[in-house]
């Protein structure tokens, strides 16, 4: 985790919250998705992405294609093991509601897709 | 570094303005600039953004909001790449500095109460080489203009310039004399000097529209004001502070005493970190060694803002330099006043300014193109492009933008650019494509 993390901030809290309900619902998520979940700017949750991929808690991958036609590929993101694990603690103390709401299956959000990207 | 943020959403929107079919295009080349800039450090990483967050943005509904998102993007990055330049100069100024840091630690260690002027001659040794060094990233060749300020947020002139009684007052800075009002109506930044160390309140309002060059000014007297001190008598020395610049954007007035807080920001200065920092700090503060320039009002949460005019009003005992927009301060000054602060407003550029920044750059005689540019700023003030190169930020554009064998009269053309925003569109387009280009 070394220094990457060593600032808990509020975009970062609310990173996990979706990245963990992502994890929680077996999703991987596209950037332009955690930004309009989280309602921060995308330089703010690309900072945070960053951050994340530094500190080695978080996978992206490029989709092979985009399931809109002649859209381009797009890059996915989840958290790993130690993502997930990292989250629920700091998540646990930090935002106590959120934690309680995913233990059992994520309420935070309605139903959605396996697969979350952008509208056609 | 907000100026950045405040060109490219200005200069974005009239882009967008006049290219409304070509905002998705340039939105892809401005947010593919961005990842550039931003990740330029780390190509592995650069790689995979610039083709991300081409995709990212064009999910956002509407050509102007993909406009508005990828500006976003852009904005950030500049933003980082000005602090990272800026903290590549501290690193190095820590790296230059050690050999100040080990006389430090000898003053500290060769005796149990501490030698004021020796530990006041490090800290401006400190402060010297760290703004000398960030000095060189501001455009400092561009002139600062100001004048003695209408706004009242700060009482009168007369009560600034006269002696206080309710707080202790401060005698000018030796050489100088307690300015009257009639002295100190305008001048440029080779006058501030003066404005600065004459008023008994010890306090300087420097306020300014976006853009004006707040930031240069302060840099230009902190400075003049290190300058001044070395050419004293070293009797003299004794009664002037060093100039200190931090951001109060941190500063939290509901909790935190100001001394408090600057004991904290003087004991991150590398030389002065950790509880030996800031016991200096301390020393140096209570004996008035130490002048504070204050930069970030505006950037302090609203309901802050006149807390900290408050605060700094109740508890500032050194002499203060306050740098602000003069939007936020009329706001925030509105319940608190700085009592007794000479206030200075800062103001654009003329023409004949430009002309002279630009000729100073060039080789002597400039090319013809360029003598072209000066003499349509010289002879013609209302000319677009005379009205568009007085912003300092398109003035500073035009020097990124084109080279001394570049056909820069185009710029004259009236045709062409009809209007100042044209050739702000066009130096912001141009910056860009250079940008991508290289």
């Amino acid at each position: 985790m070394d220094g990457a993390l060593r600032r808990i901030t509020q975009p970062l809290l609310d990173v996990l919250e979706v990245l963990v309900d992502g994890a929680v619902g077996g999703e991987e998520l596209h950037g332009w998705a955690i930004m309009k979940r989280v309602g921060r700017s995308g330089p703010t949750v690309y900072g945070v992405i960053d951050r994340l991929e530094d500190a080695g808690l978080i996978m992206g991958r490029w989709e092979d294609e985009n399931p809109h036609p002649n859209k381009p590929r797009r890059r996915l993101y989840q958290l790993n093991a130690q993502g997930l694990a990292f989250a629920r603690t700091v998540l646990a103390k930090r935002r106590p509601a959120h934690a309680q709401q995913t233990t059992g299956r994520h309420a935070a959000f309605p139903p959605r897709p396996r697969l979350v990207g952008g509208e056609p | 570094m907000t100026w950045h943020i405040i060109v490219m959403s200005v200069l974005l929107s009239l882009v967008a303005n006049e290219f409304g079919d070509v905002s998705p295009w340039l939105a892809r080349r401005l947010v593919r600039w961005s990842a550039r800039l931003r990740y330029r450090h780390d190509p592995a990483r650069l790689a995979i953004r610039v083709e991300e967050l081409e995709e990212v943005i064009q999910n956002a509904p509407g050509k102007l909001l993909k406009l508005v998102c990828a500006s976003g993007f852009a904005a950030s990055a500049v933003t980082y790449r000005a602090r990272r330049s800026m903290a590549l100069h501290l690193v190095d100024g820590r790296r230059r500095l050690t050999a100040i840091g080990d006389s430090i630690r000898k003053v500290f260690a060769s005796s149990a109460t501490p030698d004021l002027g020796r530990l006041t001659d490090l800290l401006a040794a400190a402060m010297r080489d760290q703004w000398t060094a960030a000095a060189t990233d501001h455009r400092l060749g561009l002139p600062v203009r100001w004048r003695l300020s209408t706004h009242a947020v700060a009482g009168t002139v007369a009560v600034a310039t006269s002696t206080w009684t309710h707080l202790a007052p401060f005698e000018p800075l030796p050489g100088l004399t307690r300015d009257t009002a009639s002295q100190l109506r305008r001048g440029t930044h080779h006058d501030l000097h003066r404005v600065y160390g004459g008023p008994g309140s010890g306090r300087l309002l420097l306020i300014g529209d976006p853009c004006t060059g707040k930031s240069s000014a302060a840099i230009l007297l902190l400075l003049d004001a290190l300058r001044f001190r070395d050419q004293a008598t070293p009797a003299d020395r004794r009664c002037i502070p060093v100039p200190v610049l931090f951001t109060m954007a941190d500063w939290d007035p509901a909790t935190t005493p100001i001394e408090d807080w600057l004991r904290s920001k003087i004991s991150d200065v590398p030389l002065f970190r950790g509880r030996r920092g800031a016991r200096a700090a301390t020393w140096l503060l209570h004996a008035g060694r130490i002048s504070v320039f204050l930069d970030g009002l505006d950037e302090m949460p609203l309901q802050k803002q006149s807390l900290a005019l408050q605060a700094l009003g109740e508890q500032a005992t050194f002499r203060l330099v306050l740098l602000t927009r003069i939007k936020e301060l009329t706001a925030a000054a509105q319940r608190h006043p700085l009592t007794g602060a000479v206030v200075v407003e800062l103001q654009p550029l003329t023409p004949t300014d430009v002309a002279d920044y630009l000729l100073s750059s060039l080789p002597d005689p400039a090319p013809p193109a360029w003598q072209r540019v000066v003499t349509t700023l010289t002879t013609q003030p209302d000319s677009p492009l005379a009205q568009a190169l007085t912003i300092r930020l398109a003035a500073c554009l035009l020097h990124h933008t084109y080279s001394s064998d570049d056909p820069v009269d185009e710029l004259c053309d009236t045709n062409r650019f009809p209007h100042p925003d044209a050739i702000n569109s066009h130096l912001l387009t141009q910056a860009i494509n250079a940008s991508n280009d290289s």
